[in-house]
């Protein structure tokens, strides 16, 4: 794999600067031209056109093989082409609307691609072509990412197309700004459509995505792309402004650069991530909500999967801390709220947000705030409701008291798994905080019980949570846990598990490994669990 | 927790007597100031398990209330189960909890990590030179559901990162847990930009099973990977 070659910021600057100078120039014999005397001066013009010159969406698109042959002219014609160019200072600037997959970690709000090569050929009436090509430094996009192209395992730098999926820009003033995610500019020192030169009368971009070796996980397995088509648009000044300064997905992208990085750091600007338990797994507890009895001890009266995030700034420090959860078992008829718990050192303040998307199977875009108890103003620790009365936020489709906690199969629907309601949160410090200030993961996720008002935690957490042969209430439990069926013991479900609670972890410390399929729930793996 | 004053011994003084009996004064104050300087606070305690017998070589930690996580001494208790911490200084607050350095460094203090601890951890003041605190004990109990521990990870965990230019280009960190199945991409504990080893600190959430963390740092123009050992619990 040749490394890329066309980034070149300083080269580009300075190509920028001479290209500027030239503008005025062009854009005073242009006006003329077009608008061919109807305003008297050319300041006029020029804001005349620009406040014509709305965006265009175009019907090629990059296909999901990777590749998009885009020819412009099936949407714009020469003098259309020339206003968004000047509009744009002689740039011409393609949108993206990024329409990825999740892989990696990707996800609704913030996914990629990686651009392995630009070329805009431009033919002429005169017969002449202008060709902008990625290996001259031709164009460029905001963000950059070292990656590796598959097979290879060397990166290279290359530009990459960052977004998001959805349209529910609340700053969006069109149908533009609503979808697109990112731009490519090309910068183009040279006037389109003339009635006294030479016009443009085609205009045919190639972009080639990389294929980047997601053999390799993250960075590579979050910039690849899969499912496509990404729509493509050409844009005036005012939607490149909108779409830059919004940078759809930007925060979450791993390892992502600026090319054109702000002379002052901002210290609350987010550049890194750290993961818990990793980017792609997530922590998995399970209750038994008859504390302090022992009940019938199967451990699924609620099951969550969990995973935080700290976003880390320039000096390594936390700004922010980011959560998702989902429910995968609710096997009780008591209700309760599943809280997080996250202690933190000294008297940090920052603002707060959760909310709860509840029904995947018929409203999966829904959302509502977690809790109400919730405050976004948070002083002190983070002490956070996730998921709100339990029974009502998933009840069983089918109407029966459990859900996910007793035998599952193919069909009828009625006896499927259940995606349970998903969390999100995020708690915006007012001031970075060092990692060290931060308890330890697995954190302190606690149920309350609302049908009898207690609190149960982990053990880990707190050693009083046990009864008085030391069983717990709150386990923290493998990512693969397959919890026990409806009012089966544990015990039974894992034959394994008395003798290593007997030898005290001396024996059978791989128990939970091995479990009779009639006793357990046979909770599909997170790939259809975590929506 | 039980703390103890111990009375402060006499202060020598002198005043005008014959030379002998102030030169057996001056012995006998040089003494007394010399024990004086010996004296210094301490910490000590015992651990147990459920059934109140005492764990020998468990690791306690001595931590600045401020930074968990990281200990300033770590004593093992010896077959009575005892642990003391000696020298330390009037005015400073303590934290005191069992395994409780969780940097990868250290991870050869991680006995008993299936445990948990009952007090958490204990916070002590340090009032008086001559202060010494006896802790509430520590009491040790099998937890069968700890799967996961703690590591906290510095510059000094990946040593490579010594001899590169990290502010004169582009080089990232990915830290990960290599993956057992085929096709399956590695878990990522870490993956962001290095722009000083003063700024990596790392918290890493690993399964016990996990007997090492991998990691890479790359560049355009260099790749290396490396592995940090966690065994030996």
């Amino acid at each position: 794999m040749a490394p890329l070659l066309w980034p070149a910021v300083d080269s580009r600057a300075d190509h920028e600067i001479n290209f500027k100078r030239s503008l005025g120039r062009i854009q005073m014999k242009n006006c003329q031209l077009i608008v061919a005397g109807a305003l008297a001066t050319c300041l006029s013009c020029h804001l005349a056109v620009a406040q014509t010159t709305s965006s265009v969406r175009l019907t090629d698109v990059i296909k999901s093989q990777g590749t998009g042959n885009v020819d412009l002219f099936k949407d714009v014609n020469a003098s259309t082409l020339e206003q968004l160019r000047v509009d744009n200072d002689g740039v011409v600037v393609i949108g993206v609307d990024i329409n990825e997959a999740a892989s990696g970690t990707e996800k609704a709000s913030t996914q990629a691609v990686a651009v392995k090569s630009m070329r805009l050929v431009i033919g002429f009436d005169d017969s002449t072509e202008l060709i902008f090509d990625s290996g001259e430094q031709c164009c460029f996009s905001e963000t950059q990412a070292l990656l590796a192209e598959a097979p290879d395992t060397s990166r290279a730098l290359y530009y990459t197309l960052l977004g998001e999926t959805g349209s529910s820009r609340i700053t969006s003033n069109n149908a533009i700004q609503d979808v697109f995610d990112s731009t490519i500019k090309f910068e183009i020192p040279t006037v389109l459509h003339s009635l006294d030169g030479p016009s443009a009368v085609s205009a045919k971009l190639q972009i080639v995505l990389l294929q980047t070796n997601d053999d390799l996980g993250d960075p590579e397995a979050f910039y690849d792309f899969s499912a496509g088509f990404e729509d493509l648009a050409l844009l005036n000044a005012t939607d490149t402004a909108f779409i830059d300064d919004y940078s759809a997905g930007r925060e979450e992208a791993p390892t992502v650069i600026l090319t054109n990085p702000p002379a002052e750091v901002d210290l609350m600007a987010i550049i890194n991530w750290n993961y818990f338990p990793s980017s792609t797994s997530f922590y998995v507890v399970g209750y038994e909500d008859l504390y302090p009895a022992r009940g019938d001890y199967d451990f699924n009266d609620l099951t969550v999967a969990y995973r935080l995030q700290y976003g880390l700034n320039v000096d390594g420090d936390v700004v922010a801390i980011q959560g998702l959860a989902y429910m995968i078992t609710r096997g009780s008829s008591y209700s309760h709220d599943w809280n997080l718990g996250v202690a933190i050192q000294g008297n940090v303040s920052g603002i707060l947000s959760c909310d709860t998307y509840p029904d995947y199977r018929n409203n999966p875009l829904q959302s509502q705030p977690c809790s109400a108890s919730n405050l976004s103003d948070v002083s002190g620790d983070l002490d956070l409701t996730v998921f709100e009365d339990t029974r009502n936020l998933f009840p069983d489709p089918a109407g029966s008291v459990f859900v996910n906690s007793q035998k599952l199969y193919s069909a009828p629907w009625y006896l499927k798994f259940f995606q349970g309601p998903r969390s999100e949160f995020r708690l915006d410090l007012a001031a970075p905080v060092s990692t060290t200030a931060i308890a330890a993961a697995p954190f302190d996720p606690y149920l309350y019980v609302l049908d009898t008002n207690r609190v149960i935690k982990l053990l880990e957490v707190d050693p009083s949570y046990q009864d008085s042969n030391g069983y717990p209430f709150g386990m923290l439990l493998t990512s693969t846990w397959k919890p026990p069926l409806e009012f089966t013991d544990t015990g039974i479900a894992y034959p394994l598990f008395e003798d290593f609670v007997i030898s005290e972890g001396a024996s059978s410390s791989a128990w939970y490994e091995s479990y009779l399929t009639e006793f357990i729930v046979d909770i599909p793996d997170s790939s259809v669990w975590a929506w | 927790m039980k703390i103890s004053l111990q009375k402060k011994a006499p202060q020598g003084t002198v005043s005008s007597r014959p030379v002998k009996q102030l030169l057996h004064r001056g012995a006998a104050l040089a003494l007394v100031l010399g024990s004086n300087a010996a004296i210094s606070a301490s910490i000590e305690g015992l651990v147990v398990d459920s059934s109140g017998q005492p764990l020998s070589k468990v690791a306690v930690c001595l931590a600045d209330p401020d930074e968990a996580g990281r200990c300033l001494k770590i004593r093992s208790t010896g077959k009575s189960g005892k642990y003391s911490f000696t020298g330390l200084k009037a005015g400073n607050q303590y934290t005191v909890l069992v395994n409780g350095d969780r940097t990868a460094a250290s991870r050869k203090f991680q006995s008993y990590s299936t445990y948990v601890w009952k007090p958490l951890q204990q916070r002590v003041d340090i009032s008086a030179r001559n202060t010494r605190a006896t802790l509430d004990d520590f009491t040790g109990k099998f937890n069968f559901s700890n799967f996961q521990r703690v590591v906290n990870l510095t510059a000094a965990d990946f040593p490579e990162l010594a001899s590169i230019d990290l502010e004169g280009s582009y080089v990232a960190l990915k830290v990960f847990i290599p993956s057992k199945v085929e096709d399956e991409p590695p878990q990522t504990i870490y993956l962001g930009q290095v722009t000083s080893t003063a700024n990596v600190q790392i918290a890493a959430s690993v399964p016990l099973a996990e007997q090492v963390i991998e990691y890479e740092i790359f560049s355009a123009t260099l790749s290396i990977n490396g592995s940090i050992a966690l065994a030996g619990s």
